[in-house]
């Protein structure tokens, strides 16, 4: 291998985030003209890398060399005038303004006296789409264009800056086979030109009809990088999963009752495409997904919070009016949202008002509330899930993750419940305040709840599962039971 | 991490903790300071005049302070209570019935809500726009009305008494302003409602999954928070003796500054009931100090400018201070 071929250089790095080892010393090179992929599990590292090599993180420790010299990122800015561009899923542009514009957006060309020159500005912008096969009006407005015309004008923009690193973060996951298609021949066409590809994606078969080299994390490391010729799907497969901890978690109750929920053909205008499926009582029901593929718009449309464009919801026979929360929470469905602060928790209350707020209603007489009854209930509850407060007056902003969590859980517990759908339940969560929750969720299905539990974590779904759906693009491909399921059946459902 | 405190945050960390405390100093720096350049001041009828003054601000304030809680605003009530006293008075004349007077005009302010309410909800339009309109509809509303002040042809004594009557020595203005305070003050601290109002400001979205109906709880304060207004507008036109239609001009940012320096947060989720009966007097003494010192009246107005100013940069203090406090 000639040295000089290597253009990007990531020696030892790590990152640590509040409780999360995201990265534990990565060593990862790129050759010019060469795509690698980047694969692994949500959470095992690969965006925390992109994103230091965009100069959105600082990394904790560890070098990188850019061209053979050291780098030192402290923008995202930073990173695009040494000539890294990164091509993240939100793109970066701006809709009201030309593709030329946007092109040369952080360097117009200019003439003498400062104006902007728009011959030269077009004409470039034509030469760079041309560079890449590509045939787009350089005056027409970025909001008129479709996602994939939108990624090229990214693409066109690195090119512009002379970028000798692309990086792309799950390019393909909102395009068409066609658009896929042609988004390739792209990237080929860059490889032609000899710039450096770091290709981040959740689908195997993108990686042997494109890349070059297959890099592979898990847990915050690199677990192996090989030529795709070395290896195969199953290699790569057995190396993102690795691990065996099916026993971590016991599910000691596996009764099922009658069904409870029945979810027929439920489907949103944007992410849901006909999702049925039935809940019976005393049952878990692990949903497994990749990013993207809709599980949290499903909890939600379930529950009412987003609108619903076709389906049905039954609970215990009856039809449940859709798209009211109100509703659904008085029918005695209960959500644990996947965002605590933003969609779960009233920060500016306390911790026992946080606990309260289903069931207040329990400990009021004439429309006043009774605070010693609803003292007395909370006390029990935080003494029951160990949570951790100076007191029950304390704000729950101040409280931990874990702490804020169970707090969240146990305004479930409190409540009469039929359902209960928990939406990444350990999430940003330390190992000991983990298997609490799941202890809980076990507890909860054996009080007869019917459980559903959206995760993207492998061993969580296997752990706390009592059978499995696999969804991928806003649709159910795949559904197993706790005994036949496997890891690499379950991810081969995911990324199908 | 530990913070290092200096100055600045120990102060704004004071501000979060003690809030009332600082604002009941503040007040009474002021009331020593006025004093001092005219012992009139302190005088028992110049408190009570105060007092009387500051009934119509904190009446209205109690519903602004609930709206403001939930996350939402309303210029519209200064408007509200210019209509609210030229129905009032004319329906009283119409009718000679000083009851159905005052019906009317509180019947005006809870459909100024619930309109409010509406737009709010069904309409998705912003609260301050929504309400910035509903001010010129109503200031339009009552000049095509009533072009010229509606007097009393009535001379009823009950209507008089309203704004210029006394319980003992009590004027009734402090009276209504005192049982409106208490039943509130319960609804809001104590019931399931105020609760409510707290939760929905503070995060909508957990609001909604906890079953709360949002929109119904919104509507509802905004037609509360007319409604009493429009008791500010009844004791207001009682006060002046005639129906003017250009009155209660700038009444909405006099009630609002005096929320927001008594604490309750632009942003929702926040406020205190305490805060704004404290915030509105403060604003009322200095009006009522400009006075007394014998200045020019029309620096009243721009004293509570500036007074606005301060305290929505308190409130972002405020705000700033706490987000400190979490990554301690």
């Amino acid at each position: 291998m000639n040295e000089n071929n290597v253009i990007l250089e990531v020696r030892r790095i790590t990152k640590e985030f509040p409780g999360v080892k995201a990265l534990s010393g990565v060593d990862l090179s790129l050759r010019r003209g060469e795509i690698q992929a980047l694969v692994g599990e949500n959470g095992a590292g690969k965006s925390t890398l992109i994103k230091i090599l965009a100069g959105v993180y600082k990394r904790d420790s560890g070098e990188i060399l850019f061209e053979g010299a050291p780098l030192e990122l402290h923008s995202a800015h930073d990173s695009l005038r040494r000539g890294i561009k990164v091509v993240f899923q939100e793109l970066a542009l701006v809709l009201q303004l030309s593709v030329a514009e946007n092109v040369f957006l952080e360097s117009f060309p200019l003439k003498r006296g400062g104006a902007i020159d728009w011959r030269t500005l077009n004409r470039r912008t034509l030469e760079i789409l041309g560079s890449i096969n590509l045939d787009l009006n350089p005056t027409r407005k970025v909001s008129s264009l479709t996602i994939s015309q939108q990624q090229m004008v990214e693409i066109a923009r690195a090119l512009s800056h002379e970028a000798k690193v692309v990086i792309m973060d799950e390019p393909t996951s909102a395009l068409t086979p066609n658009e896929i298609r042609s988004l390739f021949e792209v990237i080929r066409r860059l490889k032609v030109l000899g710039i450096g590809i770091l290709y981040v994606t959740h689908k195997l078969e993108e990686v042997f009809e494109l890349c070059d080299r297959v890099t592979v994390f898990r847990d915050g490391q690199l677990v192996s990088s090989k030529p795709v010729g070395e290896t195969n799907t199953n290699a790569v497969v057995t190396d993102m999963v690795g691990r065996s901890i099916s026993t971590l978690f016991p599910r000691t109750h596996s009764g099922r009752g009658e069904t409870v929920l029945g979810v027929r053909g439920l489907a949103t205008d944007q992410k849901l495409k006909g999702v049925s499926f039935e809940v019976h009582a005393g049952e878990v029901v692990g949903i497994f997904g990749l990013l993207g593929a809709g599980r949290t718009e499903l909890a939600k449309a379930i529950f009412g919070l987003d609108p619903v464009s076709a389906g049905e919801l039954e609970l215990r026979g009856r039809k449940l009016r859709l798209g009211s929360t109100s509703h659904s929470a008085h029918a005695g469905l209960g959500l644990l949202t996947e965002d605590r602060k933003g969609e779960g928790l009233v920060l500016q209350m306390s911790v026992a008002q946080n606990m309260t707020l289903p069931s207040v209603r329990e400990f009021a007489r004439f429309g006043l509330i009774r605070t010693k009854a609803e003292n007395a209930r909370s006390q029990e509850y935080v003494q029951r899930l160990a949570i951790k407060t100076p007191s029950l007056r304390h704000k729950v902003e101040y409280l931990s993750g874990g702490n804020q969590q169970k707090v969240l859980l146990a305004r479930w517990l409190m409540k009469k419940l039929q359902v209960i759908i928990l939406d990444e339940p350990t999430r940003g969560i330390d190992v000991g305040a983990k298997a609490e929750i799941h202890k809980l969720i076990d507890e909860l299905a054996k009080g007869g709840l019917a459980v559903i539990v959206l995760t993207s974590e492998m061993p969580e779904l296997l752990g706390v599962s009592d059978r499995i759906l696999v969804m991928s693009s806003g649709r159910i491909t795949g559904e197993f039971g706790r005994t036949e399921a496997t890891q690499e059946k379950i991810l081969a459902a995911a990324i199908a | 991490m530990a913070i290092t405190a200096t100055r600045g945050q120990t102060f704004t960390r004071a501000l979060i903790l003690f809030n009332e405390i600082i604002l009941v100093l503040v007040l009474v720096l002021l009331s020593i300071l006025i004093s001092i350049g005219n012992p009139k001041f302190i005088s028992l009828a110049n408190i009570l005049n105060i007092l009387r003054d500051s009934s119509m601000a904190v009446i209205a304030g109690i519903g602004m302070t609930m709206l403001l809680i939930t996350g939402e605003v309303d210029l519209s009530i200064g408007s509200l209570v210019a209509f609210v006293g030229v129905v009032t008075m004319d329906i009283i004349n119409k009718t000679q019935s000083t009851a159905l007077g005052v019906l009317a005009g509180l019947a005006l302010g809870a459909l100024t809500g619930l309109a409010n309410g509406l737009v709010r909800t069904k309409l998705k339009v912003n609260s301050l726009i929504g309400t910035i309109a509903m001010m010129m509809i109503l200031r339009g509303g009552v000049y095509l009305y009533r072009i010229a002040a509606v007097q009393n042809y009535h001379q009823k004594e009950a209507f008089f008494r309203i704004g210029n009557g006394y319980f003992g020595f009590l004027p009734i203005p402090i009276l209504l302003m005192a049982v409106l305070y208490l039943v509130f003050l319960l609804v809001i601290n104590k019931s399931l409602a105020g609760r409510y109002l707290y939760a929905t400001g503070g995060n909508p979205t957990a609001a909604r999954i906890s079953g709360i109906n949002v929109d119904r709880l919104k509507i509802l304060t905004f037609i509360a928070s007319s409604t009493l207004a429009a008791v500010a507008g009844v004791i207001l036109v009682s006060r002046m003796n005639s129906g003017q239609p250009n009155s209660g001009q700038g009444f909405e940012l006099e009630v609002i500054s005096g929320v927001i320096l008594g604490g309750t947060s632009l942003g929702g989720g926040e406020g205190t009931l305490i805060g704004t009966l404290i915030g509105v007097i403060i604003m009322r003494i200095i009006n009522n100090g400009i006075i007394i010192l014998g200045w020019n009246q029309d620096l009243q107005i721009v004293v509570s400018g500036f007074v606005l100013i301060a305290a929505v940069y308190l409130d972002n203090r405020r705000k700033n201070a706490r987000s400190k406090i979490i990554t301690i």
